[in-house]
């Protein structure tokens, strides 16, 4: 099958017989099976509460429920306009009694408020839609810059069937995904000197999930080294930073007309100020937080500073290197695995394109992150045993039960679970640093091969002779 | 001219995204309706909705007591001078309160009840000096001052209840403390003030287990607060109607008669959920003297569903309240004889 991935698509039909639609086919099927019935529902919740909202005509932040910049929330409304006109979803979701006991348990983020198995895939779609089209800008990207068909083809797969995206998209029901999308427009817009719409795209993103604006600096660098000597590059900037802020502008009008802009900003102050922390381990953490978010501003425009002194012919490698870098170090803190959406895009391309040992740090953030998301157990099928016939709720209720039996004092399999996946998966962000700090100090050895993980479709993929 | 995919892309999704920012903010896409015709013994109710939602109907006869149609809302000026010292006392844990008070007036004005004043010390004294009579007063702080209550059955407020205002109380212990000049006081006696006899629960924060039925209010209200803590007894004193949730014999919601007049407490600490609560139940006007007559539920889909109900007689007294959206009730609407 790896061997058609280098043929060319140039029809339809072409399409149909490459292996990227049969791995397109797979990623979708994967979404379309998990995304009605598995749900974090603390997190669904809120998406119905918003739509309830939007109708009340109460705008994004009037009534509780809607804690992130606007992007989101303007999607939602739109959902909900669609949702209106065609679809019969009834119910969005309801309090099931027999879930409550699971609130007793306060080290989580759990609710017995569960949304319908409609309300779920009715939601995911988009999510499902996104991931297509990243996974489409991913494989545009390494095209563009290998000529490889194979290695498209393959970074379409790591990221369209990498498990932390599918689980993120289909359970978790995250929205990172168009962060993620804005993001990677941004930059082919960058790479095609259409600077004017990468702002407007940047902005998008950032209003979306605020981790891109890490990225607004390295971007501004490449615009200016892409320019020198042309005389263009203060043009350039100008042309990027109206279109930022004319989308803030027009993004952000009706929340700062309705007087609701600190709300609006909440995902942001809320972790730049700190917690209300007690202990000292919190204060420990909400201190060190905001320690990781000034160092991530002070790393932005030492590497901008880095890329502004490349020769225009390493511009773009050196590009998506230290993109790599600064996102991978964005998530030292905080972790989460759907904040890593981000971060796969990145990796992928520096993986297919530059380095194909990082494909360790793939492996840990996927495998990490997915069994985090699948630390949620039985919690996640609680849709499943309040709208249908396919798992009883005592099952259910009683194996979330089993999970929260302590092995040891004081901490139950659940804790393992999280705190174990979590550290494979944070292992796999500290390796990407590693990887350039080895790389920085001691030399790249061994050239940008693509070895096997073990699978034997992969050991017979090479890195083409240049 | 080739037209470039990405930027044909790029400029479709923020087409999107701007269409929905329209819609949030710019036009009126969603309507929902409720009317009602009383009449020859039955009412005869429309509920309209331009999507696809489930809606309640609670048909009720207010009997003797009248609905309540002006809520205030008592805004603690000095709420945060004393926090501290109530927290330690009571283990309350507190709230913004002025955006809490908010978010109940926006929820209320979503369910059609739009008479509501917020008020301070000084003009919560004046509105006490009425007859209380179709009048709601929601508080939501853990103490009032002195001059409305001090912890004695004379105080202002008790006569203010007893003569046919509803006290509505929630996140915090129901009359635990008044302020003195600069000093937060302690009731000894308030459960007996307010209900002859202990009644609030104080301590247990588990979340309730079991579904009170409350005559079917409880689903038809689609309540969600599963929260005992200061709320009362499930069967404290006579003429008590408990609703929402119940765990060791407390309740989440119970309203009781108090002379002419009603109390009804939310328990647990505030809450998004207790907000929408407490919002269904003093839009609905139900209180402890209304009698449930019937409740009809169903679904209506881009258009009007017609519902008929036959009532006892056709007097003033009865009433309908009509909530769209089920637990994510999006339109609420209480209806009654012209």
């Amino acid at each position: 099958m790896l061997s058609e991935a280098g043929s060319p698509i140039y029809s339809a039909g072409s399409l149909f017989r490459h292996p990227i639609f049969l791995i397109a086919v797979i990623g979708i099927a994967a979404r379309l099976l998990i995304s009605p019935f598995a749900e974090v529902g603390y997190d669904s919740d809120f998406w119905a509460t918003i739509i309830r909202n939007l109708e009340s005509r109460e705008g994004l932040y009037g009534l509780e429920g809607y804690y992130y910049s606007p992007v989101w929330g303007y999607i939602l409304s739109f959902m909900s306009v669609i949702q209106e006109l065609f679809l019969n979803i009834d119910v969005m979701g309801l309090r099931a009694v027999e879930a409550f006991p699971v609130e007793s348990y306060t080290d989580w983020f759990f609710s017995a408020t569960v949304t319908s198995v409609a309300f779920n895939f009715w939601i995911k779609i988009p999510f499902m839609i996104s991931d297509l089209l990243v996974g489409y800008i991913v494989y545009r990207i390494i095209k563009d810059k290998t000529g490889d068909m194979k290695k498209a083809t393959v970074g379409f797969a790591l990221w369209f069937c990498c498990p932390l995206v599918i689980c993120v998209t289909s359970i978790s029901g995250m929205f990172d995904t168009f962060s993620v999308l804005f993001t990677l427009l941004c930059v082919v817009m960058v790479r095609k000197d259409k600077l004017f719409l990468a702002g407007v795209l940047l902005s998008f993103a950032v209003l979306t999930k605020f981790f891109p604006a890490y990225l607004i600096f390295i971007l501004m660098a490449y615009a200016v080294v892409r320019h020198r000597g042309d005389g263009k590059a203060a043009v350039s900037l100008l042309k990027a930073s109206a279109g930022m802020v004319l989308a803030f502008l027009v993004l952000m009008a009706p929340i700062i007309a309705e007087g609701s802009l600190s709300e609006s900003l909440l995902f942001i102050t809320s972790r730049a100020g700190g917690t209300d922390a007690v202990t000292f381990i919190e204060e420990l953490v909400s201190k060190g937080a905001i320690a990781i978010y000034l160092i991530g501003i002070f790393l932005a425009i030492v590497l901008a500073f880095l890329l502004a002194g490349k020769k225009k012919d390493e511009l773009d490698d050196s590009f998506f290197k230290y993109t790599l870098l600064m996102v991978a170090f964005v998530f030292v803190y905080p972790p989460t695995p759907q904040y890593l959406m981000l971060l796969i895009p990145f990796l992928v391309i520096y993986m297919l394109t530059q380095d194909w040992k990082f494909r360790w740090s793939w492996l840990l953030i996927s495998l990490g992150g997915t069994a985090f998301i699948l630390s949620g157990n039985f919690m996640l099928f609680l849709s499943i045993g309040t709208f249908t016939d396919l798992m009883s709720m005592d099952l259910i209720i009683s194996m979330i039960n089993w999970f929260h039996t302590p092995v040891l004092p004081g901490v139950s399999l659940m804790h393992i679970l999280y705190n174990a996946t979590g550290m494979i998966q944070y292992a796999g962000i500290l390796s990407i640093i590693a990887l350039f700090l080895k790389e920085r100090y001691a030399g790249s050895r061994g050239g940008p091969r693509i070895i096997s993980f073990g699978l034997p479709r992969f050991s017979s993929y090479r890195q083409p002779k240049s | 001219m080739k037209i470039d995919t990405m930027v044909l892309l790029s400029v479709a999704l923020c087409a999107v995204v701007l269409a929905g920012e329209l819609t949030a903010y710019g036009t009126d896409f969603h309507s929902y309706s409720a009317d009602a015709e009383f009449g020859d013994g039955r009412i005869s109710l429309s509920v309209t909705s331009s999507g696809s939602d489930t809606y309640s109907a609670v048909f009720t006869d207010s009997g003797t007591h009248a609905p309540v149609t002006k809520l205030y809302i008592y805004l603690d000026e000095r709420y945060d001078e004393f926090l501290e010292e109530a927290r330690e006392a009571s283990g309350l844990r507190g709230t913004n309160q002025e955006y809490s008070a908010n978010q109940v007036y926006k929820s209320l004005r979503a369910r059609g009840f739009n008479d509501i004043s917020i008020c301070n010390d000084a003009e919560l004294y004046a509105m006490l000096g009425g007859s209380g009579i179709s009048e709601g007063l929601l508080v939501m702080s853990y103490a009032l001052p002195e001059s409305i209550y001090s912890g004695s059955p004379g105080d202002i407020l008790f006569k203010w209840i007893s003569s046919g205002g509803s006290l509505y109380w929630m996140s915090s212990p129901i009359g635990m403390f008044y302020r003195t000049g600069d000093r937060l006081s302690k009731a000894e006696n308030a459960q007996e003030l307010f209900f002859g006899a202990e009644c609030v629960n104080a301590e247990d924060t588990d979340p309730a287990l079991s579904v009170i039925d409350g005559g079917g209010l409880t689903d038809a209200l689609y309540l969600k607060w599963n929260r005992t803590l200061y709320g009362l007894k499930l069967s404290c004193i006579e003429g008590q109607v408990s609703m929402g949730f119940s765990m060791n014999g407390y309740s989440s919601v119970s309203m009781v008669p108090f002379g002419s007049g009603m109390i009804c407490v939310i328990g647990g600490h505030y809450d998004r959920y207790q907000c929408d609560d407490v919002s269904q139940i003093i839009a609905s006007g139900i209180s402890c003297y209304s009698k449930i007559l019937g409740v009809r539920t169903g679904t209506v889909t881009r258009g009007t569903a017609e519902i008929l109900f036959d009532t006892p007689s056709d007097d003033g007294n009865i009433s309908v309240y009509v909530s769209i959206g089920g637990y994510y009730t999006v339109f609420g609407r209480s209806l009654r004889a012209q």
